[in-house]
């Protein structure tokens, strides 16, 4: 049994290890798609990965302050008057990030680099990657 | 913990020069109220949504990393809030 609760939580360690390696792809990703504020890219990661890529939301500052301080994104503030769902917030102010050319090379990038990893982890696993495979004991 | 608290709490984290830490203090003020009224217009009550917002934001010290301690979360992105 003391093996199996460590091999869960070796397990969940790594699983945040992952989703911690990816974060900054799917940052850089979610600002090539649009000009985005930290509100708005936690939601879209929490709608699309269905809460399975939930991270602390306060995760995304550090990430996006980086990517600004490396020329990868540049911030801007902007006051907006919302509608609907946020309606009780008459007026925001929002910092909102935008990808520079730099920063869309960096995703160029980034997606390679990912892309070779899983392909690679792809080919070492082979037939065995298939769902509902059992794990090592 | 209240909005107001944890940006006091935040606050007291951030060693940087006072229009940085303004500025970062105000990014993260947005943040919270944006995601309390998520949750005000699914139902909740203010304190209640201040209190999921707070929750889901994670601990200061994270959020932080540069301000005073070191974070083991993003190594690499040091300095990130300078």
């Amino acid at each position: 049994l003391y093996l199996r609760l460590c091999y869960i939580e070796e397990s969940e360690r790594h699983v945040r290890e992952l989703k911690k390696g990816s974060l900054n792809l799917l940052v850089l990703h979610l600002l090539y798609e649009r000009p985005s504020y930290g509100w708005d890219i936690c939601e879209r990661l929490r709608e699309r990965s269905q809460g399975t890529l939930s991270f602390e939301d306060g995760a995304v500052y550090p990430l996006l302050h980086a990517l600004e301080r490396d020329g990868l994104a540049e911030g801007y503030w902007e006051t907006e008057t919302d509608e609907g769902e946020n309606a009780a917030r008459k007026s925001a102010r929002r910092r909102y990030y935008r990808l520079t050319p730099k920063g869309r090379a960096a995703l160029r990038a980034a997606l390679q680099d990912w892309s070779a990893f899983t392909n690679a982890v792809g080919r070492v696993l082979g037939d065995s990657a298939i769902a509902g495979e059992e794990g090592p004991h | 913990m209240s909005i107001e608290a944890y940006l006091a709490q935040l606050a007291g984290l951030l060693t940087l020069a006072p229009a940085t830490r303004a500025e970062i203090l105000q990014e993260v003020r947005d943040h919270l109220e944006d995601a309390a009224h998520h949750y005000i217009a699914s139902g909740m009550a203010r304190a209640q949504a201040e209190e999921q917002a707070v929750a889901t934001f994670g601990d200061p010290v994270e959020v932080a990393p540069c301000g005073s301690m070191p974070s083991t979360r993003f190594n690499g992105t040091c300095g990130a809030l300078l």
